[in-house]
């Protein structure tokens, strides 16, 4: 979600399933919808039905393609090119909404003259992988707020420096790099933006990628460039994977961020006051509410809110932490891991990186329902138990129907559920685990006088004990967070904003709040009534911010507050206040559309959708002349910036890259590949392929019937009955050259090693016409291994480790490899 | 049935799994007594109960029947506005997940050069990782760093690594979050980043 915070202030699926049966044409590029998110497929289905135009792009004709109007190739990793493409046709052909732009975009803004692409580097390059984004900024008047343009043709504004920048991707230069023919890219191009509101769904087959958050923020551009944001039927859909992906998210099990999405803090941040001048006003009171709610009376003005307890990050780091973490832990950086439901020894490229680092811990503690390659990495075949010192314990998690709690959907839906049967055996629910484990801790500790202890000591824990464990509501609570004043749970993450900081309480930052409050646990509301017919629901569980179903919706009406499309009214003005089957989101619920709160249509630093995004800060005007006493002082909240925003570390606008590894060589720039990417840390294990040795483009998949590493499918007999073994799916005219027919072992083999899985020969894998030569792809479910009750091998064995440099998300997608007779 | 403290419970469960089952009776949260569905055979007596799929983000709802403390079937909830009664194969298999003699149903340690698991009991297993968490805690804590000739307080625990989970509940997750932090472990992520 690197890409669209900066775009439009928060990350996530703008609409929500039932909605996108209000689109007029839905792109389904880098999602296998009816593969993956199967019961999202109905809502496809039925916009189709209702006249919609279903586009699928995919390296293969995948079973989402089958059903769609229009189907077209593209090479894995060079989506940036056909999308530039589609760009660059609106541009040119001016079929942007000029209103939608001119009110809620930076079109008119004027960049820094400083600002300059040249030969795929934008300006500040330092050489060594890192940008300086200091000329990727706006021109700022005294009052530190962006000149505009006064007219949309003026050579300094946003959108002519996107014109300049896509200019040279036409669609026959986009054809050659990403193989898709260009009568289907100009088909494309046309039914897409043709048909208004149009809506684009994607999953992991567009962020798995070295340049993924510049693939998204294509998306986040063209649909800002059309007016589609806001719109139901419209907006950029992110089909997330795991069943609570986006709630893990929002809670924060990342590095960079603490629940709520509040910035972590750093080293460059010694004192609260600190970080609230840099992150701004509205993210320190959210991260004083947080720390009311984690240290409760101790958490006092004197000792900044109990600030220093959060571990600071190291400020030179960037967010990615994932395959770092497996680079530490071969570098001897750790005595124990903790692994919580998740099977790495499946799912980690370059898998003998992960092998080789568990097997340098003292202790591993790791949290399951079922016995997977990671509980068990010790019993690994390549492996001699007897070498392994790791001491492992491995704790039996209760599953989803054996313990109370709320689960967030990708649509933001925070749905609840009740236990309905008791653990299996002695499994236990993971929040009782972890609260098992803390209580032990703050008893170890109680008779510290050392400073760092408070941290646990003063920690809030007190979590009532039910005869079946802790009372998962009043965490819930806890996380939605209370009036301090009043006792009272509050019903508004606004009001987080609005009281005095220290006032508030909340887990999350407010983001969750509204969720349980003293009308009662609406994550619990069962009421499926859609009065409008716009699969709005308001009354169906909660849907995180303040109940709002459709994200940026003041942006779907006009200046005045009308529907912009009359049987698209979600919210309109009706002269005194805002109504509609949704909430009103993010303007100001009780403002009229001409004021600045009433009129606001996006949460980022300028409140603007960002077609050009560099570093910006929102700066408070007149600031008083006080002096702030040292750590905190409530005054930093008159003379801190309102909001901050960083920019993107690669780069204000999308340009194309050939992937780490790739079969050709850029035709677009000298420089080859992202010049932000990380450099290798472990060279034994870290290796890239030349294309003459691995020459064809490998790419990894899910199949319905086995979810992600397989640690629970694989186990499921229904399941293996449907899926039973792996395979790799490649053309007829690759089988020929490797000389196999399908039910043949083929091996498969990058720099990394290589693997055998049975061949698939199929029409749905097709060679693609790349700068002028026939490029082969190979197609691998990746959830197989060597625990469970069907076995595999792991395709992740051989895949790359680099990875995305703003996210840590690996380059999965696109990986160089040799396909060969297998042997076995 | 009185009150039990969590230490207690966990001795009781330990103790006698028909107890239990008695206890968790009162867990069933039943919507409606089933008379006359599409299976009368099978699910006479059975109750009806709501829940969620636990595998793709799309959060379909699932109608799931409950007979003697187990679950006999799932199907598509009816009344969820997405599913709408309909559920692919992985929320169908949601019973025999749940039911699997293949779960690890007691901890289990593999100690240092074994080839196999060993029973732990629940007590050994906490006191085993808060002992180890506090050891290494103490070993590799960095209290301060120096910045540009500035001391700055940072509070951090180098040697742990947590990773984990996008399939807990919210708030497990917002609990784990918590736990990770107030102990001073940066080294933290999960599958959202890959
Ligand atoms: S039933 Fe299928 S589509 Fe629905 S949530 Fe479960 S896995 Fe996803």
């Amino acid at each position: 979600m690197a890409s669209l915070a900066p775009s439009f202030g928060s990350g996530a699926m703008t609409n929500n399933f039932n909605d996108m049966k209000n689109a007029n044409v839905i792109l389904i590029a880098g999602n296998n919808t009816a593969e993956c998110h199967p019961l999202a497929m109905r809502w496809v289905l039925k916009a189709q039905k209702n006249g919609a135009k279903i586009i699928v792009v995919d390296p293969r004709f995948n079973r989402t393609a089958k059903v769609a109007d229009i189907y077209a190739p593209v090479r894995p990793g060079t989506d940036i090119a056909y999308l530039s493409a589609i760009a660059k046709y609106i541009l040119d052909n001016k079929l942007y909404d000029e209103t939608y732009i001119r009110e809620n975009t930076n079109a008119l803004y004027k960049v820094n003259p400083d600002f300059k692409f040249q030969d795929g580097l934008f300006s500040g390059f330092d050489g060594e992988g890192s940008y300086n984004k200091d000329s990727w900024t706006y021109q700022l008047d005294s009052d530190g707020l962006p000149i505009q343009a006064d007219s949309l043709d003026d050579p300094d504004c946003v959108l002519m420096k996107l014109k300049g920048h896509f200019k040279d991707y036409t669609f026959k230069k986009a054809s050659e790099i990403t193989g898709m023919p260009v009568d289907k890219m100009k088909l494309v191009a046309e039914t897409f933006v043709n048909n208004r509101p149009g809506t684009i769904l994607y999953a992991l087959g567009m962020t798995q990628k070295s340049v993924g958050t510049q693939g998204i923020r294509m998306y986040a551009i063209i649909q800002l460039l059309l007016g589609n944001m806001g719109m139901p039927g419209g907006g950029i859909n992110a089909n997330r994977g795991e069943p609570n992906v986006q709630g893990s998210t929002d809670l924060a099990l990342m590095a960079h961020i603490l629940p709520g999405y509040i910035p972590i803090p750093t080293d460059a941040h010694p004192t609260l006051n600190d970080y609230i001048n840099t992150v701004g006003i509205s993210n320190g009171k959210k991260l004083i509410s947080l720390l009311k709610a984690w240290y409760g009376d101790k958490a006092t003005p004197e000792n900044e809110y109990g600030y220093h307890r959060i571990p600071k990050r190291d400020s030179g780091i960037s967010d990615a932490t994932y395959v770092p973490i497996f680079e530490k832990m071969n570098q001897d950086a750790y005595k124990m891991g903790f692994i919580f439901g998740q099977n790495p020894v499946v799912s980690t490229p370059t898998l003998d990186m992960a092998l080789a680092g568990l097997s340098k811990l003292e202790l591993l503690v790791v949290s399951e329902a079922f016995e997977t390659e990671t509980t068990s990495f010790w019993l690994h075949p390549d492996f001699n138990s007897k070498d392994i010192q790791t001491e492992v314990i491995l704790l039996p998690a209760a599953v989803a129907f054996e313990k109370d709690g709320t689960m967030t959907n990708s649509s933001r839906w925070i749905q609840g559920k009740k236990a309905v049967v008791a653990p299996k055996g002695e499994s236990m629910p993971d929040g009782d685990m972890i609260y098992e484990i803390m209580k032990r801790l703050k008893k170890s500790y109680a008779n510290s006088n050392d400073s760092k202890d408070k941290a646990i000591l003063e920690l809030t824990w007190d979590y009532p004990v039910l005869d079946h464990g802790i009372d998962i509501e009043s965490v819930l609570k806890e996380m939605n967070g209370y009036n301090l004043k009043t006792g009272k749970l509050l019903n508004s993450g606004s009001e987080i904003q609005s009281l005095k900081p220290g006032e508030s309480s909340s887990g999350v930052g407010g983001l969750y709040t509204g969720v349980i409050t003293e009308e009662g646990n609406h994550s619990l509301r069962r009421d499926n009534d859609d009065p409008s017919g716009l699969g709005v629901h308001p009354n169906w569980t909660f849907s995180w911010p303040d109940n709002t179903r459709v994200l940026w919706n003041r942006g779907s009406t006009d200046k005045n507050g009308k529907p912009r499309d009359k049987d698209r009214a979600i919210v309109s003005w009706n002269g005194n206040r805002w109504v509609g089957p949704d909430v009103l989101h993010i303007a100001a619920k009780d403002k009229a559309p001409n004021t600045p709160e009433g009129s606001k249509v996006f949460s980022n630093a300028e409140g603007k959708g960002a077609l050009f995004r560099g570093p910006f800060t929102m700066p408070q005007q007149n600031i008083p002349d006080v002096t702030l006493k040292s750590g905190y002082d409530p005054n930093v909240f008159k003379v801190a910036l309102i909001s901050n925003e960083g920019g993107i570390g690669d780069g204000p606008l999308p340009a194309h890259y050939e992937p780490l590894e790739s079969p050709v060589k850029n035709p677009m720039f000298s420089q080859q590949s992202n010049p932000t990417a990380a450099p290798v840390e472990l060279p034994e294990f870290q290796k890239y392929g030349k294309a003459k040795d691995y020459p064809y483009v490998l790419t990894t998949y899910m199949v319905t019937e086995q979810f992600l590493s397989g640690g629970v499918t694989r186990n499921t007999p229904q399941l293996n009955e449907l899926m039973p073994s792996n395979f790799a799916e490649i053309s007829k005219s690759l089988a020929k050259k490797a000389g196999v027919k399908s039910g043949d072992p083929v091996k498969i083999s990058t720099a990394r090693g290589d693997v055998t899985v049975s061949a698939m020969v199929t029409d749905r894998m097709q060679p693609l016409k790349v700068d002028g030569r026939e490029v082969e792809v190979v197609g691998v479910p990746w959830g197989w291994g060597f625990r469970g009750l069907v076995q595999g091998e792991s395709v992740n064995q051989v895949t790359n480790s680099g990875y995305e440099p703003n996210t840590g998300t690996p380059e999965y997608k696109a990986c160089a490899c040799n396909v060969t007779k297998g042997g076995k | 049935m009185p009150k039990l403290t969590r230490r207690s419970f966990m001795k009781f469960t330990a103790a006698s799994i028909a107890a239990a089952a008695l206890a968790d009776k009162k867990r069933v949260h039943a919507e409606k007594d089933d008379v006359d569905r599409a299976f009368p055979l099978m699910t006479a007596g059975a109750t009806t109960a709501y829940g969620l799929c636990h595998f793709c983000s799309v959060g379909c709802g699932i109608e799931v029947k409950i007979k003697d403390n187990k679950v006999i079937s799932t199907e598509g909830h009816p009344d969820h506005p997405i599913n709408e009664g309909a559920l692919c194969p992985k929320g169908r298999s949601m019973k025999e997940m749940t039911n699997s003699d293949e779960r690890v149903t007691h901890p289990l340690i593999r100690k240092p050069g074994s080839d196999k698991w060993e029973p732990i009991s629940w007590e050994d297993a906490f006191d085993k990782i808060a002992s180890k968490v506090k050891d290494v805690r103490e070993e590799t804590f960095t209290k301060t760093v120096d910045i540009d000739g500035e001391e700055v307080r940072v509070n951090r625990t180098e040697g742990i690594f947590s990773l984990g989970s996008a399939e807990i509940d919210n708030e497990e997750a917002y609990l784990y979050t918590k736990f990770n932090r107030a102990l001073g472990i940066h080294n933290f992520t999960h599958q959202a980043e890959i």
